[in-house]
């Protein structure tokens, strides 16, 4: 264990406690301590943004208890860190915030699993990766032509979440329950929706989107814990599908209008804002009971959207493979949201309390015999899915006991960036990204290769590193690490 | 940006996960003008080309401070884009002043898709300020 230090980012103290959690001590405005997870090469990347300042930022909102979280994918965000996790007791003051959440309501990923061979998903890469991209819209403003929902049907989505999908075809009863929360938020209110948003969402069901956004076809690649491997289907070798998406226009109007909703509620109720972005209200208020339900109604549209890509892509294979997805076994392992605010009972001081648990992108990671985790999984853990860069590996996880006594049942979502976009791109000049990606033996589809340039694998944390941390803290174990075989960017 | 020049008045920051500018201008007026093509700028990494549309805009916008009024405005502006693909070209102002903006908005129907979408115009590190004269604003937003 390294000896504890203390040094002074930004003028903020921070000590070391181990060899991976740092302590922002309550200072200034904090009401509670901060706490990020890393290890010493990652703080090295965390201190070189505003990320630190903004979990400190966090600690000042009125009613959070805990502590204010960074995961060890934290990175310089708006309002809150990105890989920020915060609670609030609506009993003492707490606070909702769309900023907590972000603009990409219920961002999150799903992974898929099948019986394709791995010999045989090598061999036709290519096609599949031409039939996905055929059928599944990706990049900027990526929309269908021909499927476009009415205002009325948004609304259904915004309701039913991913059964509105499956009760129309798209994937099966049993994927519901490997979705978080079923695939639908209770208490989602259409109502509190403009009509904005559902105008942005109307052509956007079913679409990847651009920027991090991606599906990608990969197998097992390393197995840690055979035994949870094994339960989760995720056996060396077996073939997976990634796909990281959120709810798009409809979910970022939505964020948008309730900014404007939260910077005035704050004002009328005279409560201090470190940052705008910060804009709340308290959970008791009308303007919190109106934001939650558009924001789950916004989180709903995300499960659907997620539901219908992955049927399509189960039709991709099955076109090019000339064989029933059903015969593939072509079955959701689980679906994780990474931006999101729901209510959770954890225990605080001793005392189990209700809470909103804001996660900015960070990962509900609830521990084995939670009652919120599905049947199939409840002895094991909540699966937790972490996707990498798109060149190196993602991995599974499974949530622990100890991340629901320190992190409010939270782990990390990802890599997190460290390099800024306009520096990836810089760096990339000259090089012919097809070709390095062909080496490591990817198929990448790109509706822009600009994205794919910004995206590069060395703009982000090594995976591995986050992941380590994650496990040797104890906040989430691992289980299997994912190789990608094929991605689809934006 | 990369082999292009942004316009003038127009710097990109550097954000580790998002997008982030600083304009500046003579005028209110061209503060907000050269914000949203400075926008437009950063989504498609070059000068936004088209054909006209055929009819020009109005937008009447109100705000409690300037900061969140240009906030609006490039909100307003990016809406107009994503949902009737209407990419602002120009800006003839009727008013601008602290907390209220009317103005007839020009736009193109654009050749091209841009490189980035912007999923929202934030408020975090947002200034508006007036110095010697001089008009400054710096803008992040989240992709």
């Amino acid at each position: 264990m390294g000896a504890p230090t203390s040094s002074m980012t930004d003028e903020l103290k921070i000590r070391q406690l181990d060899d991976y959690r740092w302590l922002i001590p309550r200072q200034g405005n904090m009401r509670v301590d901060g706490l990020i997870y890393a290890d010493r090469k990652l703080m090295e990347d965390i201190r070189g943004d505003q990320a630190i300042q903004q979990v400190a930022n966090v600690a000042c909102l009125p009613g959070i208890v805990g502590r204010s979280i960074g995961m060890p994918d934290v990175h310089w965000g708006y309002g809150f860190a990105i890989g920020g996790v915060a609670a609030f007791d609506p009993e003492a003051g707490g606070v909702v915030s769309p900023g907590g959440v972000g603009y990409d309501i219920n961002c999150g990923v799903r992974l898929l699993r099948c019986d394709l061979s791995l010999t045989e998903a090598k061999a036709r890469m290519p096609d599949l990766m031409n039939q996905v991209m055929r059928d599944v819209p990706a990049g900027v403003g990526s929309h269908y032509k021909s499927f476009r929902l009415s205002a009325r049907e948004v609304k259904q989505v915004l309701e039913e979440g991913a059964r509105w999908a499956v009760a129309r075809g798209y994937g099966s009863e049993a994927d519901l329950d490997h979705i978080e929360s079923g695939g639908a938020l209770p208490g989602a209110r259409p109502d509190q929706v403009s009509r904005r948003a559902i105008e942005r969402g109307r052509p956007q069901v079913g679409t990847v989107g651009s920027g991090n956004h991606f599906i990608e076809i990969g197998y097992v690649g390393e197995v840690y814990d055979e035994e949870t491997a094994r339960r989760l289907r995720l056996e060396q070798g077996t073939v997976t599908v990634f796909i990281h998406s959120g709810s798009r226009g409809l979910g970022h109007q939505v964020c948008t209008d309730y900014l404007d909703v939260m910077l005035k509620a704050a004002t009328r109720h005279g409560i201090e804002l470190p940052d705008r972005q910060l804009a709340c209200a308290p959970l008791t208020s009308p303007e919190a009971e109106q934001y939650l339900g558009a924001m789950y109604a916004a989180a709903n549209f995300a499960f659907a959207n997620r539901q219908i890509m992955a049927h399509r892509v189960r039709e991709a294979f099955a076109h090019v493979l000339g064989r029933p997805w059903t015969e593939l076994n072509f079955d959701l392992v689980y679906d994780v949201a990474h931006n999101n605010a729901k209510w959770e009972t954890h225990e605080v001081d001793g005392t189990p309390r209700r809470l909103c648990v804001h996660r900015k992108g960070a990962t509900r990671a609830f521990p084995p015999g939670h009652p919120d985790i599905p049947d199939m999984y409840r002895d094991v853990g909540q699966p937790v899915l972490i996707p990498g860069d798109m060149g190196r590996y993602s991995f599974v996880l499974v949530g622990t006991e100890g991340a629901f006594e320190e992190t409010f049942g939270s782990s990390c979502h990802g890599a997190g960036r460290r390099m800024s976009r306009r520096k990836a791109k810089r760096s990339v000049r000259g090089r012919n990204l097809r070709k390095e990606f062909e080496r490591r033996g990817i198929e990448v589809r790109a509706a822009s290769f600009a994205t794919v340039a910004e995206e590069i694998p060395e703009a982000y944390k090594d995976v591995a590193e986050v992941v380590d941390v994650v496990d040797r803290a104890g906040i989430g174990r691992k289980v299997v690490r994912l190789q990608p075989l094929g991605v689809l960017k934006g | 940006m990369d082999g292009q020049e942004l316009p003038p008045g127009v710097i990109e920051l550097d954000h580790t996960a998002d997008v982030g500018m600083t304009v500046e201008a003579a005028s209110l007026e061209d503060l907000f003008r050269r914000a949203a093509t400075g926008m437009l700028w950063l989504m498609w990494e070059q000068k936004v080309t088209g054909r006209p549309a055929p009819a020009t805009r109005p937008l009447a916008l109100q705000a409690s401070a300037v900061d969140t009024l240009l906030v609006r405005w490039l909100r307003e502006l990016l809406y107009l884009h994503e949902v009737h693909g209407f990419v602002y070209r120009g800006a003839t102002f009727d008013t601008l002043s602290d907390r209220r903006v009317l103005a007839d908005v020009s736009g193109l129907r654009a050749s091209d898709p841009p490189v980035r979408e912007f999923k929202g115009v934030t408020y975090h590190g947002l200034e508006v300020e007036q110095e010697n004269g001089r008009w400054r604003a710096t803008v992040i937003f989240d992709v």
